[in-house]
């Protein structure tokens, strides 16, 4: 009976609402007609169907997580201060989802690279191997394939070993032959415990990682598009092994095994008593075939991020990377100025001044977003959007996404006076709620500045996008006093946050390319 | 074109006198299932039709015939029994695919004779439901790019990509995204570029498409100024083989175009390859003309501004409705049954995609 269960996969519609009134025409049906072909079929359950019910049936059935911490909500969700510090829960009026199970299904999806961190025993390798079985392999396949980080991990033991008998008998390296490490061609990768791999390794694994290929005696394997999984039990340096910046850059999301909640032990005996491993008995059902994830990823990308929520990302990124006191000269005012210079940040951030620190987002971190972070955030709140079965990206999505992508992406900077206030303090620790915090003090700081109805930068961009052809001279030096004109309005005043540099900058381009362009005009005339 | 021999290939003789029963046995399951087969149009096909292609088939891989002869005939079975062959058919270019282009993919028809047969007269079939020329045009593109096709699947992908290109507009979007499956050569033969462009200049023609619809491959190799001009006209009176009852009027929704008479809603589908409508499922709306303000924009007076662009189109007069995606500007008149579609272009367009006179 209790077999039976482990089997049932969640109902479809799993989140019905209304959809898009219009469609995608796929090309497939061109082949659909009267005679019956094996032609790619999307008949049956859609993919992003097939997504929800792989979510539901792991969060219902595999691991016990019931967590709902992406929160949802459609009208009014209520909400209860708890505590002494009057924290809310709130209870979403919308689907809402565990971060633990929908982000790595989410790397899967969008074949991303996923960092489970947590404490031992919390499910992360447990995770990882469900994604590796719904990508259609054996359990044991997943359970051999899966890399586990020691002390004494060689590259050979990561990628492969020369074959002995080629060792022997090649004139030259190119004639030794590799046995490459069977778990390099899989489309799910596990990692476990990645920060107790030995740096040399490590090397090895970001090129990996990187580019997508293993090399060895001048050999090369090309890996397929894989999505990575990376478990580590504690991600602020206890490892056996300082994990290389330039790996941990390569980490797209990170997501948190929360602790086992003790209202659940019951479902644990009840496994126990009855011998089931979940892994062991997911539905056929939910399993992706090759073809169907490469299906998935190319319906996650031509999902649409509308041009009003692609400017709040813009503004929000553009908050963090301006430094003031970095330089002299405008373009170099940022805070990768003062890395690359070594010199101490607290040095620098206290000669910060004329800001409100309290408001600054861009005091609360001792970096910039990277475009590799953009990137990331922009294919997962396409990914969600499409879990969600919503054919564009909403606010709502961006707000949810942004503190996994960027968790282990923004450093803090613990000094700033926002984390002093009380209400503030938890932030310190409490990462994910930190970033969302940001996300939301930059759209009150968007709406405020009233910049979907007044954003003269957007608006000079987009006359600049029409095209310079056919403007006459009169035309150009409008164009450039207006440019001038604007900056004018904004040398005086002292308040000079980070978002304003990126427009600055924005500016000096565009006037540059007019008078460039005008330079020209004036020859050819 | 016609290549229709009357002397049956000894190797497909052979093949028939082999599976006799069998074959005789699936017409007759076919017949008692209540298809209405006429048995003497359908000995003319095999005879003549799955004859040929046989003969062709031993050319190039001659072990294949038997199972080849099998698969075609099923196929065929299924395409009478839909009423696809034999007299009033409501698809012509199925003929012309059997006849001419099939032979000239004996290779991939050779491989897997029930795929390449199958999905090519599915194709034909769905392509001339929107266009009979649409059906030619497609036929010949495939039969001129067929050489750089060297497996079944590369040849279903360039069938696909040849669709769009021959006017199936609402392919657009999952056409491009196969066309970067192709081998640069097979691309530039379907869009008419010369094969020797670079992959480079290929691919950025390909993301060129993706931006604009109306881009050509002209935009693609050398900047030029574009004009606002007419691109196309699409929709018609249901009595003329249209679908529209009443004479329509536009709107976006999604961002997307859409026409509706007032009963029923399609979308519109245009691009430098043609224009296509497709009936969705929503509520039927009475389109409005756009603000003063909005750009392009067309006046009660027939004026259509766009940007610093200004056409005088006198019939367009008191216009009842017009409606932009971004890329195409669409307009009706009170007097026609037709949406005219205006874009920023420098395509000749095709006398196909633009029918005069409301």
């Amino acid at each position: 009976m209790l077999q039976n269960f482990f089997k049932r996969v969640s109902q479809a519609p799993t989140n019905p609402s209304e959809r898009s009134v219009t469609r995608e025409f796929d090309i497939a049906d061109l082949y659909r007609g009267p005679v019956e072909v094996n032609e790619e079929s999307t008949a049956g359950v859609p993919l992003d169907e097939k997504l929800r019910q792989a979510y539901f049936w792991i969060v219902n059935h595999a691991v016990i997580s019931p967590f709902y911490d992406i929160e949802y909500n459609e009208g009014v969700a209520q909400s209860y201060p708890i505590g002494d510090r009057g924290n809310p829960v709130q209870l979403p009026s919308g689907q809402s989802y565990c971060s633990f199970i929908l982000m790595p299904l989410l790397t899967f999806a969008v074949r991303a690279k996923c960092l489970l961190v947590g404490g031992p025993g919390r499910g992360k390798t447990s995770s990882a191997v469900l994604m590796g079985v719904l990508a259609g392999y054996p359990i044991q396949e997943v359970r051999r394939s899966i890399q586990k980080g020691q002390p004494q991990m060689t590259i050979a033991d990561l990628l492969g070993n020369p074959l002995p008998s080629d060792l022997i008998k090649a004139q030259s390296i190119d004639q030794i032959g590799i046995a490459w490490r069977k778990w390099l061609g899989m489309r799910v990768k596990i990692i476990d415990e990645y920060n107790r791999i030995p740096t040399r390794t490590q090397s090895a694994l970001l090129t990996l990682m990187s580019d997508n290929y293993a090399e060895l005696y001048d050999q090369t394997f090309e890996c397929p598009d894989a999505a990575w999984y990376l478990t580590a039990n504690d991600d602020a340096g206890g490892g056996t092994y300082q994990v290389i910046e330039a790996l941990r850059d390569r980490i797209d999301i990170v997501v948190k095994a929360l602790h086992f909640n003790s209202r659940f032990l019951g479902e644990l005996l009840q496994r126990i008593e009855a011998g089931i491993r979940p892994e062991e008995m997911m539905p056929a059902q939910i399993l992706f075939t090759a073809e169907e994830s490469d299906r998935v990823h190319r319906e996650i990308r031509s999902i649409n991020v509308p041009a009003p929520v692609l400017r709040r990302l813009e503004f929000f990124a553009s908050q963090f990377e301006y430094c003031e006191a970095a330089a002299s000269q405008f373009e170099y005012k940022t805070k990768d100025t003062v890395k690359l210079s070594a010199i101490d940040w607290q040095q620098i951030s206290s000669a910060e001044s004329g800001k409100d620190k309290l408001k600054d987002i861009g005091a609360q971190t001792k970096n910039g977003m990277s475009v590799r972070a953009m990137m990331t955030t922009l294919m997962f709140v396409k990914a969600m959007s499409y879990f969600r079965g919503v054919n564009k990206v909403e606010l709502e999505d961006l707000r949810q996404i942004i503190p996994f992508v960027l968790h282990d992406k923004m450093v803090q900077d613990p000094d700033c006076p926002f984390f002093e206030s009380a209400d503030n303090t938890a932030f310190r620790s409490d990462k994910i709620g930190w970033l969302r915090r940001m996300f939301d003090m930059s759209c009150a700081e968007y709406d405020r500045l009233q910049l979907d109805r007044d954003d003269p930068v957007l608006e000079l961009s987009k006359e600049f996008e029409k095209g310079l052809d056919a403007l006459d001279q009169r035309e150009v030096r409008k164009r450039m006093v207006e440019i001038e004109r604007l900056l004018k309005s904004w040398s005086g005043s002292r308040k000079f946050y980070g978002h304003m540099y990126d427009d600055v900058l924005k500016l000096k381009y565009l006037h540059q390319r007019y008078t460039n362009y005008l330079r020209w005009l004036t020859w050819k005339e | 074109m016609n290549s229709l021999n009357v002397a049956i290939p000894a190797v497909f003789q052979r093949s028939l006198e082999d599976q006799r029963d069998t074959l005789n046995a699936l017409f007759r399951s076919r017949v008692k299932q209540g298809s209405k087969i006429d048995p003497h149009a359908f000995a003319e096909h095999v005879r003549t039709r799955i004859g040929n292609n046989i003969a062709a088939i031993e050319l190039v891989l001659p072990e294949r015939t038997r199972l080849a002869t099998a698969e075609l005939y099923e196929v065929s079975l299924e395409l009478f029994a839909a009423g696809h062959f034999g007299e009033g058919t409501r698809t012509p270019h199925l003929s012309m695919l059997w006849e001419w282009l099939l032979p000239k993919v004996a290779k991939q028809l050779a491989r897997d004779p029930r795929q390449v047969a199958g999905c090519l007269s599915n194709a034909v079939v769905q392509i001339e439901q929107q266009s009979s020329q649409a059906a030619e045009r497609w036929i010949r593109l495939l039969a001129q790019t067929n050489p750089h096709a060297e497996s079944v699947d590369e040849l279903l992908v360039l069938g696909k990509v040849a669709a769009w290109v021959s006017g199936m507009s609402h392919f657009r979007r999952s056409a491009l995204a196969a066309a970067s499956l192709l081998p640069a050569q097979a691309v530039a033969s379907l869009f008419g570029l010369n094969p020797d462009t670079d992959e480079s200049v290929i691919r950025k023609y390909l993301t060129q498409l993706d931006e604009n619809p109306w881009c050509n491959s002209m935009d693609a190799q050398r900047a030029r100024d574009l004009e606002v001009r007419q691109v196309a006209i699409c929709a018609a009176f249901r009595g003329f083989g249209g679908s529209m009852m009443k004479p329509p009027s536009v709107a976006t929704i999604d961002n997307k175009l859409m026409v509706s008479d007032g009963q029923h809603v399609w979308q519109i589908f245009a691009d430098r390859f043609g224009s296509v409508i497709q009936r969705i499922d929503v509520e039927p709306f009475q389109g409005h003309r756009a603000l003063a303000k909005s750009n392009p924009h067309v006046s009660a007076d027939g004026t259509v501004q766009w940007d610093r662009t200004t056409i005088n189109r006198s019939d367009l007069a008191n216009s009842t409705s017009f409606a932009f995606d971004g890329t195409t500007l669409a307009v009706t008149i009170p007097a026609s049954f037709h949406v005219f579609l205006f874009a920023r272009t420098s395509v000749n367009v095709p006398s196909s995609h633009t029918k005069t006179g409301p």
